[in-house]
């Protein structure tokens, strides 16, 4: 594991309270989809997530999941409670992996046989990210994701913080 | 880089084509060629259970001429179809195509199947026009039907077999009509003659008669739709079968068979074929009015004993 470089640790530590929001917008390849059409396989997805920094590598919060459809069949919508640990890091970028665990709604294509059992689902959400710093607050990137294993995402990332010093 | 992106744009969108307007109405406007369901088998490049139509033609003539549209349905455990394949033939030569969708409420699109891959697979079938399927006619086992069964050839039955040479050339399956019995009172004793349903998911032994059933000493075979559908809150495809012996007090040999045979998509008894002694026919209200209890003992969908 990379040590984390003393002027990070000592910058997170002297900063006062900040919160990082962050967007992810992309595509969702369907796990689940049987039907082989393009439009039935990949669908818009986004995350929403604010979380607090613990530590210099540890940020603890929440986020919104969901895959974007008209479709009630496809509408995975999720809230989950979220870490993100930064396992590499440098003054302006770093590579990230995040847990997830929450509900959300029980889409039919969550399921391989395609239909949901019940109304609220167990989600659970694995990401890894790559992001710089821009201009002290603003985070740039790209994530990668899987949620339950049936929908895989990979997209930008926007994100700014909040508070806290530059 | 522009032509490059327009490529690739035209691809996406050709991708996402709906189901063109003359296949919508196949079903009502078009000429079915098989007569019973064609079971899906190992390998099946359709999976599920599927009809065949020829749309533009008045009889199954081969080679097909210029304009003819033959359609394929796949059904799985839902009760609408999940793809659709089609083939054109325009200046002699076949277009092949695939839509499909995940959910009887969506569209169908068309998918990135390519051309080769479909004509490759028909190539076997060239000295029909290509296409597998015939038309069928009423289904007319032969005493040797088993072992026709076993050869995947049989004239009454081209259709099925000929489907099964095409996706098993190294795993044949059973013979779809040897899973579908036959809906009619002489042709099903004939197909019962033959032992066909012997092959299926039988129970290893006569049982004692079951609470509430009304058929006295008997032992099940369940055909591979019935046998193998995971699913317990979704009624049986179309062609789930099962076949019961019926015994008196020694077990050498039944005295008579009851069986059933879902044949419309559906949660209705009216959904299924019934035959027993000198009932038959579909929906029979005797056999509907005991076998809707099936969900009360052990079974569902109309279906007291499932053997896998």
């Amino acid at each position: 594991m990379q040590p984390t470089p003393p002027s990070l640790a000592a910058e997170a530590a002297t900063a006062p309270a900040t919160v990082i929001a962050d967007i992810a917008v992309g595509a969702a390849y369907v796990a689940r989809s049987q039907s082989h059409a393009l439009p039935h396989l990949v669908k818009p997805a986004a995350r929403v997530g604010v979380r607090l920094p613990w530590t210099p590598r540890l940020e603890l919060g929440g986020a919104l999941v969901g895959v974007l459809d008209s479709s009630e069949h496809y509408r995975v919508l999720g809230v989950v409670a979220q870490a993100r640990w930064a396992f590499w890091q440098r003054r302006s970028f770093e590579f990230g992996a995040t847990a997830a665990l929450g509900a959300g709604r029980d889409a039919d294509i969550l399921h391989a046989d395609l239909r949901a059992d019940s109304s609220v689902a167990p989600y659970a959400v694995f990401a890894i990210d790559a992001r710089w710093t821009l201009a002290g607050r603003w985070l740039a990137g790209v994530e990668a994701s899987a949620t339950n294993f049936a929908i895989a995402q990979a997209g930008a990332l926007l994100g700014f913080r909040f508070g806290g010093s530059r | 880089m522009t032509r490059k992106a327009t490529a690739v744009a035209i691809a996406l969108a050709a991708c996402s084509e709906p189901l063109p307007d003359d296949v919508a109405n196949y079903q009502t406007s078009c000429m079915k060629l098989n007569d019973a369901p064609i079971a899906p088998y190992d390998r099946d490049p359709h999976r599920g259970w599927k009809n065949v139509y020829a749309c533009g033609v008045d009889d199954d003539r081969r080679p097909f001429a210029d304009g003819t549209l033959i359609v394929k349905e796949s059904t799985r455990a839902e009760a609408a179809p999940w793809l659709i394949a089609t083939a054109r033939k325009q200046h002699a030569t076949w277009r092949w195509d695939e839509y499909t969708r995940n959910f009887a409420d969506e569209s169908f699109r068309r998918t990135l199947a390519s051309q080769s891959t479909c004509t490759e697979c028909h190539q076997r079938a060239k000295a029909a026009d290509f296409i597998f399927t015939r038309r069928s006619t009423t289904p007319s086992p032969t005493p040797d039907a088993g072992a026709a069964d076993d050869r995947g050839l049989d004239a009454g039955r081209a259709d099925a077999s000929a489907e099964n040479d095409a996706g098993a050339a190294d795993a044949r399956p059973a013979s779809p009509t040897s899973q579908v019995p036959p809906q009619e009172r002489a042709a099903l004793q004939r197909w019962l003659a033959t032992g066909a349903y012997k092959m299926w998911h039988c129970e290893a032994r006569v049982m004692d008669p079951r609470p509430n059933g009304a058929h006295g000493r008997n032992r099940v075979c369940s055909n591979e739709a019935v046998a193998t559908h995971g699913d317990d809150r979704d009624p049986f495809p179309v062609g789930a079968a099962s076949v019961k012996e019926l015994y008196g007090s020694d077990d050498a040999a039944p005295t008579g068979y009851a069986v059933a045979v879902k044949v419309k998509p559906g949660d209705s008894g009216d959904d299924w074929y019934w035959s027993e002694g000198g009932l038959e026919g579909v929906g029979v209200s005797i056999c509907v009015g005991c076998h809707a209890q099936a969900p009360r003992f052990g079974g569902r969908d109309f279906v007291y004993v499932l053997v896998r």
